[in-house]
């Protein structure tokens, strides 16, 4: 709400300057716009906006706010994730686009958004994702009900698992293949929030494969899921220039040691 | 500015309300940063609310999830 004000404020003052031209001395907005941004004032404005903006992300439809994680935070490509929420790259995209496009009229209203909006975007994605997964280990909800899926979709899940981030994988495998604690896999992964991790992801899963919000797919299935899904990944790391699957060309994989 | 915040709903009215009394000398500061007076200060901040009361509608509908 703030930010939305602020940005208002912030372009009324600068219209004014233009309209009056009392300031001869300024020569162009972008010099104005230079000054300001080493203030305190805009150093405010922007941690208020990326606040500000994380709120507005937090108010999302869960799969906008998945589709916005996915891609600022675990920067996948729309490629990804596409092939993990079972569409198409185009209409990944589009999906991705629209959402953008109504988190900048949200923030913005009718003032135009500025040019580092992809930059407070990213920041303010982190943010969101960050406070999500610390609300996630303090949260005093009752436990969602774990479900067991039936054979098909643990081969479902196997699938969509091998399409998660590298981060999603080790935190999968660890638990369910590896039996490590989360201590252990924050130290072996150099990861932190590794316990929130997991959870997180295991609420991915269970989103992408078609289980309601109140639900969670239950440790077993987890496990067996998991298990194929190593399966096929040392299978293709065996024979990998046969097959190249989406996952397989993520720019950010990390190869797991035989 | 009185008579438009006459036809607000009550919803927009307290979150003008929240706004004012919230940011309103927040507002003053960054204003006379960019305009160096205090009279056009309080002017761009006026403008400011008449802009804010003409999208809150807009505004509160985009923040109520689907």
């Amino acid at each position: 709400m703030t930010a939305f004000c602020v940005t208002i404020v912030k372009n009324t003052s600068i219209d004014m300057i233009r309209q009056s031209k009392r300031f001869a001395y300024v020569d162009t907005v972008d010099n104005l716009k230079d000054e300001l941004e080493v203030s305190f004032e805009d150093d405010y404005i922007n941690k208020s906006e990326i606040l500000r903006l994380s709120e507005i992300i937090d108010m999302l439809p869960q799969e906008d706010r998945l589709l916005i994680q996915m891609k600022y935070v675990q920067e996948m490509r729309y490629a990804e994730i596409g092939a993990l929420l079972g569409i198409s790259e185009e209409t990944a995209k589009k999906r991705g686009q629209r959402i953008i496009q109504k988190l900048k009229i949200i923030w913005g209203g009718v003032i135009p958004v500025s040019e580092n909006f992809p930059e407070i975007l990213k920041l303010a994605a982190k943010l969101n994702f960050e406070q999500e997964i610390s609300k996630t280990a303090s949260d005093t909800d009752p436990s969602p009900i774990e479900v067991d899926l039936d054979c098909m979709q643990i081969q479902k899940l196997s699938e969509k698992v091998l399409l998660l981030p590298p981060q999603g994988m080790f935190v999968l495998f660890s638990k369910y293949c590896f039996l490590f604690t989360p201590a252990e896999t924050e130290l072996f992964y150099h990861l932190q929030k590794a316990k929130e991790l997991l959870t997180h992801y295991r609420k991915l899963l269970s989103f992408v494969v078609g289980i309601k919000e109140s639900q969670i797919i239950s440790d077993s299935s987890f496990r067996d899921a998991c298990k194929i899904a190593l399966y096929h990944y040392l299978d293709q790391e065996l024979y990998a220039n046969q097959h190249q699957p989406v996952f397989l060309m993520s720019k950010t994989r990390t190869v797991f040691r035989k | 500015m009185f008579f438009l915040f006459g036809i607000l709903t009550e919803e927009q009215q307290r979150f003008v309300e929240q706004i004012f009394r919230k940011h309103h000398i927040q507002f003053q500061r960054i204003s006379l940063k960019i305009v160096k007076s205090q009279a056009s200060a309080e002017d761009a901040v006026s403008t400011a609310y008449l802009k804010i009361m003409d999208n809150v509608e807009k505004y509160l509908s985009c923040l109520v999830p689907k």
